[in-house]
């Protein structure tokens, strides 16, 4: 008997569907991989499995028993359980008051004192070694945060977890470490759903798989018996190749001395993540990449080197096209030729309630192009969006609408055009494919690269290892705050460049 | 001297406080639940117009108690239609809380008594001794113990905090925003009460008088935690008692500081402790977040 | 393609149904205690519109309206909600009054008026300049600074009315009386009632602003400031210089009221003359929904209903002039409610 089977399930929204006749089954004490791309309906397939959505025609079937949940605590009831993307957990609240959310012991007063000593007696059992039950969940490590939700979930008693791109924020490290839990909550008899769009970890990781493609199910097969091509080809309908094979241009080696960016001795304290001692160059026609996990100084780089007037107390020196820059503003960069695509589109890069044309003269509002004597000119500036619009594909494809109308990755293209638009030398580009579709990717590395072959200089901030690895000349692996390490391009190697990211030596 | 320390100053400092403590503590558990509250001028208005008005009538201020703090609900309620069921800007139907609660007493007082916004004198022997103080105790000490040891202060603190960890707990983040919401009505309305039937002995038009907006300061200023609120109030308690005291003292010179510059005290404290002392506290995450 | 210009169009529909649903049920509370809705609409109508004299006073009580919504209005555009036009709108008045003692032997009216009018418009701009500053310089939350600066203005007027420049000849609150140089003429078909020209300055002040926001490059990072305040920062919008300036020209509109009524009315500043425009104004901004433009036929709608309101008191038994407050309340909340018409739609729909 499966845990779980879908049967013929549909969901659509008005004429669109979502999830068209989905079928397949999970069997009890297995790892069992979701893979598709993004919009091909896993996240809403997931969402009719929580009743969050209702389904338009099939049946769900959990421990052989057909179910039509109407909400999450039924779902939950059912011993479904959830690890999202974006964590559960309230940063200012005790780890202890996070987990027992929902399901609090005690009848007046709460029951702080039972509930620690069953989560103690559920870490031991699955071997999970929490210790922190009264620390902030903010002061913890994205990967512990990580096993406080799945104690959330062995505490509800769920027996069937899914685990939606967990990965995304761990370092190889920790992604280890993680599988090696799942595989011991396995062993207990768990359930585990993996969600995820990174074939390598799905086929080392599952023991079976099933794709998704535009709202149907393509198939499912036993891992062993498959491999990346045929998952790949499944997943988008045709051959892809997952590495950047294009054009790189072999520059006559670069004169260190010619710098366009150079910080040295770079220190900034008192914010949430600060820099210590950060120095390096960035040089012409060479793409810079920044790896390090999440929260180890990459975003105050990023937000630093794009504003150094929000960061009165950095210390240390940050020359660009030759001048100093400390305490600079991002049009006075600007007009010294640098472009930023920043870490997240829908918070530091668009208006959303705005149509593109304005989305577009956001940076550009005091270029001397579209601006004279303080009054803009947007006549001049719409063909410039409509050839945007036309170089780079984005649908749909007028200039009148909202931001919040486009997709992900059209919204990350038009970002990344409004970037080019003033034609930069110097590039600061943080993850460009974050959430951007497997077509879209292969057009934004291509797009990254050409500007590297014209002499550009990039800096490229990215949480995917593979896509560092692919696009940049040089990686710096960020770590506390510094720079642990530099490796040029033939010392590029997963596990080394991991090992620092976790804090090793390189 | 210990004694006249004590019926000079804390005394009085702490019956002026009242009103805002009750308010301040509503707002708190408001703003904790992720909604924010300007509307508290507004219910204090009403709860010291309804609470005056049944005190006259049946000479019983418990009564009063109990119609202020249903009126402060009844408000509420209106509010939270607007802002939970409608998803209004929660400034803007607060600001048309206050305005709408401006108009409800001159209007029923000229339907009840023919008069432009002051009720009759209630009787002096239903005026209150110290209940207030009494019950601000028990309130102060109930926020407390409910904001940090039981399972309501847990949820209702995630719902501001983190509503889609409370909605994917099972529970309902619009139910515990419905609660703050009540809460800030029923608790307002009594501060409102406090004002008219026992710091005074008859309602006024607009008597409220900015205590609602100084109570919402308190709430920052106490960064959104009970017992910091609470002393928030008592700092704002003591300068309108400094105010009381100064007027007509001669400080230097030969006259006395001029009524206005005394008069502006307490807002003035309130502006440059919000300024100065604060810092950039940090609200509730999702705090006038309009889900 | 549904674009840009029929969202706008659809949101100001929204917004006439709810100020429309707003007066009716303030109609209804009418009804409730005994006066007829159609006599309270027919008081209101008369009063506003019944006479040269009385349409005259309906734009004299528009006029400070305009103002101050549009000072509440402008720097809604980015994000901030300025709750004290009623302060500024004092200092102002005050200064203007001020520049008529301080100017007392100006002949050419030109230069009068000019000089009280920039007086007045510094003045509230600074008024207005302190919360952007304090929001912008150490993240103070303007909602609570306007407030209590608004208080402070009440003191702080008072105490230079009856200090520094009390006309010592009048038993009154008020400061010593304008020359005649400073005073504005009214129309004479408004059979004297206090309204001039200055309707139509206040008509092109709100026209330039609204052209100045749209097609200035300040006017655009006020706008992406109000949308998305980190998006903004990240490509060099300052924070600090947005809304300090924005504020200040908010408190220098508001501040001109001195010009309607210093200038054009009682031609000196009377202690607590100001009707609650400050707050009012926040209402009109609000049925503008933040619309520039939309200001003007929203202060007209709330002209109408301060003049009418004053009838009231007079010509029924049961109401008074505190109504409009109420009204006022429930109009904002119509305005106001996003999702109402989804919901009575879906309502009408299950019905069916």
């Amino acid at each position: 008997m499966s845990a779980l089977e879908f049967r013929g399930v549909s969901k659509c929204f008005g004429s669109f569907f979502a999830n068209r006749d989905l079928s397949f089954s999970v069997e009890p004490g297995t790892i069992h991989g979701l893979i598709g791309e993004n919009g091909a309906g896993k996240s809403t397939a997931m969402k009719a499995l929580f009743g969050i959505y209702p389904i338009d025609g099939g049946t769900i079937l959990i421990q052989g028993k057909p179910v039509r949940n109407k909400s999450p605590v039924q779902a939950m009831r059912l011993g479904i359980g959830m690890v999202h993307q974006h964590f559960m957990l309230a940063g200012p609240e005790t780890v202890l008051d996070n987990i027992i959310l929902g399901h609090e012991p005690g009848f007046l007063r709460l029951d702080r004192e039972r509930a620690l000593e069953e989560l103690k007696k559920i870490s031991e059992t699955y071997g999970l070694h929490f210790q922190k039950w009264h620390a902030r969940v903010d002061e913890l490590s994205v990967g512990e945060q990580q096993r406080v939700e799945i104690l959330k979930l062995l505490y509800q008693r769920s027996a069937i977890l899914i685990l939606d791109e967990p990965t995304a924020v761990l370092t190889p490290q920790e992604v280890t470490e993680l599988f090696e839990n799942l595989k011991r909550l396995k062993a207990e008899g768990k359930t585990i759903i993996l969600i995820s769009h990174k074939l390598k970890e799905v086929l080392t990781h599952t023991d079976s798989v099933t794709v998704l493609r535009r709202g149907e199910c393509v198939g499912t097969r036993v891992t062993a018996e498959t491999n990346e091509d045929e998952l790949a080809q499944m997943m988008v309908g045709r051959p892809v190749s997952f590495t950047y094979e294009g054009e790189r241009k072999v520059f006559a080696k670069a004169d260190e001395s010619r710098a366009v960016l150079r910080v040295e001795r770079l220190t900034i304290e008192g914010v949430s993540e600060p820099l210590r001692k950060v120095g390096f160059d960035l040089r012409p026609a060479e793409i810079l990449g920044v790896a390090g996990v999440q929260g180890n100084g990459q975003t105050t780089l990023l937000r630093f080197l794009s504003n150094p007037s929000r960061y009165r107390s950095a210390d240390g020196e940050y020359r660009f096209a030759g001048a100093n820059r400390m305490g600079s503003n991002p049009l006075a960069l600007r007009r010294a030729g640098m472009a930023l695509v920043p870490e997240d589109r829908l918070s530091e890069g668009l208006l959303l309630e705005q149509d593109l044309v304005e989305n577009y003269l956001l940076g550009q509002h005091e270029d001397p192009r579209f601006v004279r004597n303080g009054m803009i000119d947007r006549s001049k500036l719409r063909p410039r969006v409509e050839a945007a619009i036309r170089d780079f594909d984005i649908r749909p494809p007028y200039t009148n609408i909202w931001a919040s109308r486009l997709s992900g990755g059209n919204q990350q293209k038009l970002v990344i055009a409004r970037a080019l638009d003033s034609n930069p030398n110097t590039l600061l580009i943080a993850h460009p494919t974050r959430g951007v579709d497997v077509g879209a990717i292969e057009r934004i590395h291509e797009a990254i690269m050409k500007e590297r072959n014209a002499g550009k200089s990039i800096l490229l901030f990215s949480s995917e290892l593979d896509e560092l690895m692919d696009l940049s000349d040089r990686i710096l692996v960020f770590y506390n705050g510094a720079v642990a390490a530099e490796f040029s391009r033939r010392e590029f190697d997963p596990w080394a460049i991991g090992r620092v990211m976790g804090g090793g030596a390189k | 001297m210990i004694e006249e320390f004590f019926s000079n100053w804390i005394l009085p400092t702490v019956r002026v406080s009242a009103p805002l403590v009750f308010a301040a503590l509503g707002g708190m558990w408001c703003e904790r639940s992720g909604v924010i509250q300007i509307g508290l001028e507004g219910f204090m208005l009403v709860g010291a117009f309804f609470a005056a008005v049944t005190t006259h009538y049946f000479s019983n201020p418990y009564l009063g108690l109990v119609a202020a703090a249903l009126s402060g609900l009844a408000l509420s309620w209106i509010y939270g239609v607007s802002v939970l069921r409608f998803r209004a800007n929660q400034i803007v139907a607060g600001t048309a809380i206050n305005l709408f609660a401006l108009g409800v007493p001159p209007f029923l007082s000229k339907v009840w008594f023919d008069s432009t916004g002051n009720t009759p004198p209630i009787p002096g022997e239903a005026q209150f001794r110290f209940t207030p103080l009494v019950l601000m105790g028990v309130s102060i000490l109930l926020s407390v113990f409910v904001f940090s040891s039981t399972r309501f202060g847990l949820r209702l603190r995630f719902a501001g905090e983190h509503p889609e960890a409370l909605k994917s707990a099972g529970v309902s983040v619009e139910w515990k925003r419905w609660q703050g919401i009540a809460l800030s009505g029923i608790l307002a309305g009594i501060g409102g009460a406090t004002l008219s039937t026992y710091l005074s002995s008859s309602f006024t038009r607009n008597m409220s008088a900015g205590r609602g907006f100084i109570a919402l300061a308190a709430v920052i200023l106490g960064k959104w935690k009970p017992v910091p609120t609470v002393l928030a109030c008592l700092l704002f308690g003591f300068t309108d008692q400094v105010q009381i005291r100064l007027q007509g003292v001669v400080l230097w010179g030969e006259s006395p500081v001029p009524v206005q510059w005394i008069q502006i005290l307490p807002y003035l404290i309130t502006l440059l402790v919000l300024t100065f002392a604060v810092g950039r506290s940090r609200a509730p995450r999702r705090l006038g977040v309009v889900e | 393609m549904k674009s840009t210009w029929y969202a706008s169009f659809r949101s100001f529909l929204r917004a006439v149904a709810g100020a429309a649903l707003g007066l009716s049920l303030g109609l209804l509370i009418c009804k409730l205690v005994g006066e007829s809705p159609l006599k309270v609409l027919h008081v209101l109508y008369q009063s506003s519109f019944g006479s040269g004299y009385d349409f005259g006073m309906t734009l004299f009580y528009t006029a400070p309206l305009i103002l101050t919504g549009l000072a509440v209005a402008i720097p809604l555009k980015g994000g901030l909600f300025n709750i004290g036009a009623e302060g500024q709108l004092t200092v102002g008045a005050l200064a203007a009054a001020w520049a008529g003692v301080i100017g007392a032997s100006i002949q050419s009216p030109v230069i009068a008026v000019v000089f009280a009018t920039s007086s007045a418009f510094l003045a509230g701009g600074l008024w207005g300049l302190l919360p952007g500053f304090l929001k912008a310089r150490q993240g103070s939350h303007e909602v609570i600074t306007t407030i209590m600066l608004n208080f402070i203005a009440a003191g702080v007027t008072a105490y230079f009315t009856l200090y520094s420049i009390k006309d010592p000849v009048s038993a009154q609150a008020e400061t010593i009386p304008l020359p005649e140089a400073f005073h504005l003429k009214p129309f004479a078909a408004f059979n004297g009632a206090p309204m001039g020209g200055l309707i139509f300055f206040l008509i092109l002040l709100a026209v330039g602003i609204h052209y100045a926001l749209w097609k200035s490059s300040w006017g655009y990072s006020l706008k992406a400031l109000g949308e998305n305040e980190t998006a903004a920062e990240t490509y060099g919008i300052s924070r600090g210089r947005s809304w300090m300036s924005s504020m200040f020209l908010a408190g220098g509109v508001a501040g001109l009221v001195g010009l309607v009524e210093v200038l054009g009315n009682s031609h000196r500043f009377k202690i607590g003359f100001s009707a609650d425009y400050g707050f009012v104004g926040i209402a009109v901004a609000l049925v503008a929904r933040g619309n520039i433009l939309g200001v003007l036929p929203s202060a007209f709608l709330f002209g109408i209903l301060q003049k009418g309101s004053a009838s009231l008191d007079l010509e029924t038994d049961k109401i008074t002039r505190d109504l409009s407050y109420l009204i006022q309340g429930l109009i904002i909340l119509g305005v106001s409610a996003e999702d109402l018409w989804g919901w009575i739609w879906q309502l009408v729909r299950r019905k069916k």
